[in-house]
């Protein structure tokens, strides 16, 4: 009975405190849930012509922009439907751009995640450029 | 109305004042989020395109959770060990002994000695008791700190004596006395000592640069060293680190702050 009336007066006076910290630990605990249900990196994105159309057989290049090293860039093919997905990507910046024969090369897209592995869907499909 | 105009005039003040210690916080917020140049003219009051990527960027590009939690462990061992160490040299001084002004005089000259210059000596201790490149090695010139020492003293001296004298008549051990009566009564104290040693351990830079060897066991004050080697120093990443850092200390100060500045003012109004 005693134990219990400490244990409740010591609540009340740190009842602000105590809803701080379970609104962190909440916080903590969705982010950790989302980023777990999120990170198998993926990234999926569309190859089109100028005239809006896909374009299969491009291919994409996908190179990790870091500080201080040159790494080797990721290639992958278009599908039917201009389709491209690059898996177990492992990097939080990265710069990616698409060529193919005849059609011309895309402008290189620079793009950030939020960490890690984070699945990722170009907001806009990379655009081939004749002559570019 | 000239007491009226009075207020008026404190209450400017205190906003000029309150202004001018938040623009620089806001400020770095804002570089943090913005990564804009600092020497941008003209300035920009609101961040323009807010992101949160350089704090993404710090959190991958050094191995921060590594410093974060090693400056976690330090601190923790450094707040819990003067509570401990200096409530008993407190409780101690209120007793009086052959030799106390001695010894009262002693911690008085020492807090007058710069730690840089018993550095060295610390050094070769901490290398003898072969705690080089540990937490307790990182924690150990802080385990115990005389301006501490001196709060929790003013903080027993203000409990009655009556309780003492009856926990006396009662048989009680001292440490029994010091734990069961004279701690729980000095909660201002306490959060004192957690601020100001938590703040002090926090933000040690030159101790954790000399004893530490391997990157793993480096502290957050090192890693922002070790970011301006990377980054020109106006860049986002290192406001953002920055910010990362600070926060601990702000949300310790916030969650005690009441207790804290009671601390603070208990000595002062004693005779």
């Amino acid at each position: 009975m005693r134990l219990f009336r400490r244990i409740s007066e010591f609540g009340r006076a740190s009842l602000g405190r105590i809803l701080f910290i379970a609104a962190v630990a909440l916080v903590l605990l969705i982010w950790n849930i989302h980023v777990r249900l999120n990170d198998d990196g993926i990234i999926r994105g569309v190859v089109v012509s100028p005239e809006g159309n896909p374009v299969r057989e491009a291919t994409v290049q996908l190179r990790e922009q870091t500080l201080n090293l040159v790494k080797e860039p990721l290639a992958e093919t278009t599908d039917e439907q201009g389709n491209f997905v690059f898996r177990d990507i492992e990097m939080i910046e990265f710069v990616i751009s698409a060529k193919k024969e005849g059609y011309g090369t895309s402008e290189r897209h620079r793009y950030h995640l939020i960490f890690m592995g984070q699945n990722f869907e170009l907001p806009k499909p990379l655009v081939l450029e004749t002559g570019s | 109305m000239s007491r009226r105009r009075t207020h008026f005039l404190a209450h400017i003040m205190l906003i000029i004042v309150c202004f001018l210690i938040i623009i620089p916080i806001y400020w770095a917020i804002k570089t943090s989020l913005t990564g804009e140049n600092l020497f941008n003219y003209p300035p920009s009051l609101i961040p323009q395109n807010p992101n949160i990527y350089y704090f993404v960027d710090v959190y991958y590009w050094i191995p921060f959770m590594r410093f974060f939690m090693n400056s976690v462990i330090v601190s923790a061992i450094v707040v819990i060990s003067n509570i401990v160490f200096n409530a008993m040299a407190g409780f101690a001084l209120g007793y009086n002994f052959p030799g106390k002004r001695y010894i009262v005089l002693t911690y008085l000259s020492c807090m007058m000695i710069p730690f840089q210059t018993t550095i060295i000596p610390a050094f070769l201790l901490t290398k003898y008791f072969g705690l080089l490149n540990t937490h307790i090695g990182l924690a150990l010139p802080l385990v115990s700190t005389i301006i501490n020492i001196f709060v929790f003293k003013t903080n027993f001296d203000a409990v009655p004596l009556s309780l003492f004298d009856a926990a006396q008549i009662d048989g009680m051990a001292d440490w029994k006395m010091l734990f069961r009566i004279y701690l729980p009564l000095a909660r201002p104290a306490i959060a004192t000592n957690i601020i100001l040693t938590f703040v002090w351990s926090w933000n040690n830079f030159i101790w954790p640069l000399i004893i530490t060897q391997d990157t793993i066991m480096r502290t957050l004050p090192l890693g922002l060293a070790r970011f301006l080697s990377y980054f020109e120093d106006t860049s986002g990443q290192m406001y953002a680190f920055v910010i990362m850092v600070i926060t601990p200390i702000i949300v310790v100060f916030l969650m005690n702050q009441k207790s804290f500045i009671s601390g603070m003012l208990s000595g002062a109004v004693k005779g």
